[in-house]
């Protein structure tokens, strides 16, 4: 029976607006089952749990939380699976050090605020995993992301951020057209994360968007934890969903590296009005000073020539966007106005409609996957970051985003913050492969295969 | 017997212990960018102090600027022009810092490797030393040199220094000078208000 005969109907969990098939994937799969431990299983790490719920080729042998609310949400979707309950550890902030004393886990994937990524990493990698799954950012400091890369190294142990914009469907394609030479040599790439989150960063402790303009201890949700950033922390706090996909398309630690980097921070207004516009003057958090500037513009050089500008901005009015742009000798692609153009091929100063250009270079992920991605987290792209995880661990074999990668992209946060205290100096990028960039080869979406 | 095995070999007896006794991660400020309780610092000296010291009258723990603009003698041959910081009475040297006599730019025995025209030096110059903290006392250190139009013409950047390196005064060694100004920051008194000094 062919894999998706399964995926047939959808249904809505409780996960962040997940619709996910209701049927199992890889119900066929006779090997060996990874078997996974969660870290984390909030409303992020309730998406994972879903997909994980659906796949035959999965066994969750434990889930850690302490927020007896999220972990309730997360048991309920287990009891409703038809799954066996994994073991639960919770209690205190140490719950996670327990689990890893299972010897059946084989295998973590961490969802936690970030500032528990780099210890849960690296605790895991002493406690013997050999595959890691961590969602984006790997540490704070720059020592964080060498800590993480050493210890990665010292226990030959795969880290893999989940970096899921890389799998969108119109990246994967333009990476396509990238690699086929449509827009020639690459010259200049543009990201970002351009999000209105102030409904994320507050809200009223009980539901996990807006209703409010409360934060830390009295938030829920991510404004538990991820505001305390915008107020002690002012840089380019979330580059990986911007700089993964344009790592790809020029090769970044596989034959090229990023080199230096500059960062320029507006000032910092959004959060504190909006605290003032819906909770009044009068309200504490009307006092905070939010140190993020609420937009943040990071430019990078790169050793093959090319260059990269990234923008961070969470605190405006705006519509999504990540606001890519591929550009090289011959054209260039922007996604802010679905638009291609390609000199000899394109009516001369006029922009194609990107749609038969994504359709036609459709990466081969997506046409063979596509069926099976409908539905999950953020259009499908968070089937394939974790699809290519756990078929790493079956296979034993490197994740196709590794610890390299997951250094280098998140290292811009630190970086970034380095140098707009330093009065926005040109900072210089470490290179975690110590040398190997300039022999390591392309090894990420190279076919239909995971 | 595998890894797995020797740790949790190790860690049985203490099964409802942490694992591994680090703190749980704490996100704050940094102390040298916390400026909540500080008040700017804005001094300029259109001519050299009665003693010949210019008081450095900020917090060197925090981010500062000296700026000083000047104008060479066109009969002038070796142009050093040294601004020596951080002196105090009970130090024996200070941090020197400015255009050596072969014309580069200079922090003690750190120079840069590009000479600058005499033609720039002697239509007017500004020296803009920067001084940051980088956390854990060091500092990064950033000489920048402008012709008379605003370019820059040079820096020279180090961190080879910590912030109570720069503690103290300042002397310059060849007056005169148009405009000496330092911008800081220094931390406030209970109930003292933001101020501006000038001179």
């Amino acid at each position: 029976m062919n894999r998706r005969e399964f995926v047939t109907s959808t249904t809505l969990t409780a996960a962040a607006l997940t619709i996910l098939p209701e049927k199992s994937l890889f119900a066929n799969y006779a090997g060996e089952k990874v078997k996974i431990a969660m870290m984390g299983v909030g409303l992020r790490g309730q998406n994972h749990l879903a997909l994980l719920l659906k796949r035959e080729d999965v066994d969750i042998v434990a889930i850690c939380d302490v927020d007896s609310r999220m972990l309730d949400m997360a048991k309920a979707m287990i009891t409703k699976s038809g799954k066996p309950m994994p073991k639960i550890f919770t209690g205190d902030n140490n719950a996670w050090k327990k689990m890893l004393q299972l010897k059946e886990i084989k295998s973590v994937l961490i969802a936690t605020p970030w500032e528990w990524h780099k210890p849960m990493i690296i605790g895991s990698l002493e406690a013997g995993i050999k595959y890691v799954a961590t969602e984006v950012i790997l540490g704070i400091t720059l020592q964080d992301h060498w800590d993480v890369v050493h210890a990665a190294e010292k226990h030959e142990a795969h880290v893999m951020m989940l970096e899921n914009v890389c799998y969108r469907r119109d990246v994967l394609a333009v990476l396509n057209m990238v690699r086929q030479g449509v827009f020639g040599e690459i010259l200049h790439l543009q990201g970002g994360y351009q999000h209105d989150l102030r409904e994320v960063k507050f809200n009223d402790g009980i539901k996990p968007y807006g209703g409010g303009v409360e934060f830390n201890e009295k938030g829920f949700s991510e404004a538990r934890w991820r505001t305390n950033h915008s107020v002690h922390r002012n840089g380019e706090l979330y580059p990986t969903h911007g700089i993964g996909p344009v790592a790809q398309c020029i090769n970044i630690n596989r034959g090229n590296k990023f080199l230096k980097l500059n960062s320029f921070a507006t000032k910092s207004r959004g959060l504190h009005k909006y605290v003032v516009d819906k909770g009044g003057e009068s309200h504490p958090n009307a006092k905070v000073n939010f140190r993020l500037g609420d937009i943040v513009t990071t430019t990078i050089d790169c050793a093959n020539g090319e260059t990269i500008i990234l923008q961070h901005d969470t605190n405006s009015p705006r519509p999504y966007s990540l606001g890519f742009r591929v550009q090289g000798t011959n054209g260039l692609w922007m996604d802010i106005n679905e638009s291609v153009y390609v000199e000899g091929v394109s009516k001369p100063h006029q922009w194609d409609s990107a749609k038969e250009w994504l359709e036609k270079y459709d990466h081969p992920l997506w046409k063979k996957y596509g069926d099976d991605a409908k539905g999950a987290g953020h259009g499908g792209m968070d089937f394939f970051v974790l699809h290519a995880f756990i078929e790493s661990v079956k296979r034993g074999i490197p994740t196709p985003l590794d610890v390299y990668d997951a250094a280098a992209w998140s290292a811009i946060t630190p970086l970034s913050e380095q140098s707009i205290e330093l009065g926005n100096e040109t900072i210089d990028f470490p290179d975690f492969t110590g040398g190997q960039w300039m022999t390591r080869k392309p090894v990420f979406a190279l076919n239909d295969d995971y | 017997m595998d890894r797995r095995e020797i740790f949790n070999l190790l860690f049985r007896s203490s099964v409802n212990e942490p694992i591994v006794l680090e703190p749980d991660p704490v996100l704050e400020t940094p102390a040298h960018l916390k400026t909540d309780q500080t008040i700017p610092v804005f001094k300029e000296w259109t001519a050299l102090p009665a003693d010949g010291t210019f008081k450095l009258e900020l917090s060197t723990a925090y981010a500062f600027t000296v700026t000083l603009d000047l104008n060479y003698p066109a009969k002038a041959v070796n142009p050093e022009q040294i601004l020596s910081l951080g002196i105090q009475p009970e130090k024996t040297s200070s941090i020197k810092t400015g255009i050596n006599s072969e014309g580069y730019l200079f922090i003690d025995n750190l120079a840069d490797s590009r000479l600058i025209p005499m033609d720039k030096l002697l239509t007017g110059i500004q020296l803009v030393l920067t001084v940051n903290p980088l956390g854990r006392g060091m500092s990064f250190t950033k000489l920048k040199i402008m012709d008379s139009a605003g370019l820059t013409i040079a820096t020279l950047k180090t961190r080879q220094y910590t912030t109570a390196d720069w503690v103290g005064g300042m002397t310059l060694s060849a007056p005169p000078f148009n405009l000496l100004r330092i911008q800081g920051l220094h931390e406030a008194e209970p109930h003292q208000e933001n101020q501006t000094q000038s001179k």
